[in-house]
């Protein structure tokens, strides 16, 4: 009866939001170009990470 | 030719092909249906566009710059939680709303509440909440639009604002949804035309990537790392209510899912939504520290992107950044509009006040009532009352917290019912409102809140509560309601 939830990417929402947020308030280590790790990991393998679940979802609809 | 000159000639030739399509589209809605909702009409390539160009306005687009600028990599969660904004639209709403809509013939959002949340009561809330959210809006992006041409092209107000106001009326109210989205589509390359001009261009100039970043730490040291110049609730807050809560915040684009009638086109457009925000809120981020380091005194936060535009490009390729400013502020306003016409037309004469209307004349009533709306909207702007201001602050959060779990739970949850979904989406706007006069009485702002939490998480908060709980205090749906929207 009930609609088929894509559980694959709900969990990789879940990974997404709280993964996210608990990265912000963690004390990172500097990394390359001037930036520390944390902007490297949440900003831009932010894009990245987004990217590549939605392609995801497009490709097998889980 | 005067640099203005070349920026109004630039403007005047891409009004007149906006223009274009709502022409070219004009004779192409047979119905009001179609007028308002071009179902299967469109591509997963123009919906993908159109979704996100309604999503970013132009506050969004210069704003973001700005902003960034100033908290650096403080705000930067908050562009890819934007960018994440449509993942959670499409894959959470979008392939449920598509075939519900199909299966009921809906034209908007509050029909598809109505009919999920069977009640008359379910409509009319949502469709007041939305157009008093929506009217102010139109307002507030006339006035946007109105502004730019008064401070970068030195042209008085009411130019811009009929100008400007004058040609994407024009457009949306001839040509409907299947004008609105072409000229989202075309709006939306620009958009990333112009960032995909500055973005290197303003980065090279900064000393290039890491040279820019060791320069921008050194003037700005508490914003080259996720906290530090804001609070961390801040920072959170912002994290987490730019992405998953504009499920509920913009129905306006939200209602792109009820065009494809397939769903192979809606992944696709999901695609191109999700890669056109992430490009769009990278290159702000460059743009945003670039500027950091090479305007490092500018006072307003706004002028940020048309003073280093100014100091970077040759007048031509300024005035595709104005373009492209302009095309988010255009591309926001013609999707609300739109969105606006359909809630009175369908909610409010047909199904309310119980008109019945045959194809042509639904269509000219359609057109009528968009471009009303319009001009409404357009005399509001020419001398806006406070109470706008106020409004159009609060109607991201009023519009998140009403609808988000509404939608996600309507569409998920057999179990919700009537007056789970009325005490829901009344329960949210009204904790919405309520947390923003708390930090208004503290702080004299609303833009400050009680714990520096976002409005835009409590008011979500308390509506979904509100569903789970007086849902299973209440009779369960009736049986042909969970069949409609369940019997996959």
């Amino acid at each position: 009866m009930k609609p088929r939830l894509p559980v694959i990417s709900i969990l990789l929402m879940v990974i997404f939001v709280v993964g996210g947020s608990a990265a912000l308030v963690v004390d990172w280590p500097p990394g390359p170009a001037h930036l520390d790790w944390g902007v490297w990991i949440v900003v831009y393998f932010g894009y990245v990470y987004v990217i590549a679940a939605s392609l995801f979802y497009v490709l097998t609809g889980r | 030719m005067s640099e203005t000159a070349q920026y109004a000639a630039i403007l005047t030739l891409y009004f007149a092909a906006m223009i274009g399509i709502g022409v070219w589209f004009n004779k192409r809605s047979r119905s009001r249906s179609e007028y308002f909702l071009a179902r299967g009409k469109l591509g997963p390539a123009t919906i993908g566009i159109s979704f996100s160009a309604t999503q970013i306005s132009g506050s969004s687009y210069m704003g973001a710059v700005g902003t960034e600028r100033i908290f650096g990599y403080n705000f930067s969660p908050a562009g890819v939680s934007s960018a994440a904004a449509p993942w959670f639209s499409y894959i959470l709403l979008g392939d449920r709303l598509r075939r519900i809509a199909g299966r009921l013939g809906s034209v908007t959002l509050a029909d598809i509440l109505q009919a999920r949340f069977y009640s008359k009561a379910a409509g009319g809330v949502a469709t007041a909440i939305m157009l008093v959210a929506f009217i102010p809006l139109i307002a507030a992006q006339l006035k946007a639009a109105a502004n730019v041409f008064e401070v970068l092209l030195g042209m008085p107000y009411w130019i811009g604002l009929v100008g400007f106001g004058g040609a994407v009326i024009l457009y949306t109210v001839l040509g409907g949804m299947l004008a609105v989205a072409w000229t989202d589509l075309v709006q939306g390359l620009i958009m990333m035309a112009g960032f995909a001009i500055l973005a290197p261009v303003a980065v090279l100039s900064a000393g290039g990537f890491s040279e820019m970043h060791r320069q921008y730490g050194q003037l700005n040291p508490q914003a080259i790392s996720l906290m530090g110049k804001m609070p961390a609730l801040w920072v959170i807050s912002d994290f987490l209510v730019w992405g998953f809560f504009q499920i509920g915040g913009s129905p306006a684009a939200v209602t792109r899912f009820l065009i494809p009638e397939d769903e192979r086109t809606l992944k696709g457009a999901m695609a191109y939504s999700v890669v056109f925000q992430s490009f769009i809120y990278v290159c702000a981020t460059l743009i945003a520290i670039a500027s950091g380091v090479l305007l490092p005194d500018i006072d307003q936060p706004d002028l940020t992107l048309p003073t280093l535009v100014a100091k970077l490009l040759p007048p031509v390729f300024g005035g595709i950044i104005i373009a492209a400013v302009l095309s988010a502020i255009m591309s926001t306003l013609s999707g609300i509009l739109l969105v606006a016409g359909s809630l009175v037309v369908e909610n409010v004469y047909v199904k309310l006040i119980g008109k019945t209307i045959d194809a042509p004349q639904g269509l000219r009533i359609a057109r009528w009532v968009t471009f009303i709306i319009g001009a409404l909207a357009m005399a509001m702007a020419f001398r806006p009352p406070a109470a706008i201001f106020w409004i159009v602050t609060m109607s991201f959060s009023f519009m998140a917290s009403a609808f988000t779990f509404p939608f996600v739970l309507g569409l998920w949850w057999p179990r919700a019912t009537r007056e789970g979904g009325l005490a829901g989406m009344l329960g949210g706007a009204i904790a919405c409102v309520v947390w923003y006069v708390l930090g208004w009485a503290r702080y004299g702002s609303l833009e400050n809140w009680i714990g520096g939490i976002w409005p835009a998480l409590v008011g979500p908060m308390v509506s979904l509560v509100l569903i789970v709980v007086v849902s299973k205090l209440t009779a369960p749906p009736p049986e042909e309601v969970t069949s409609t929207f369940f019997a996959d």
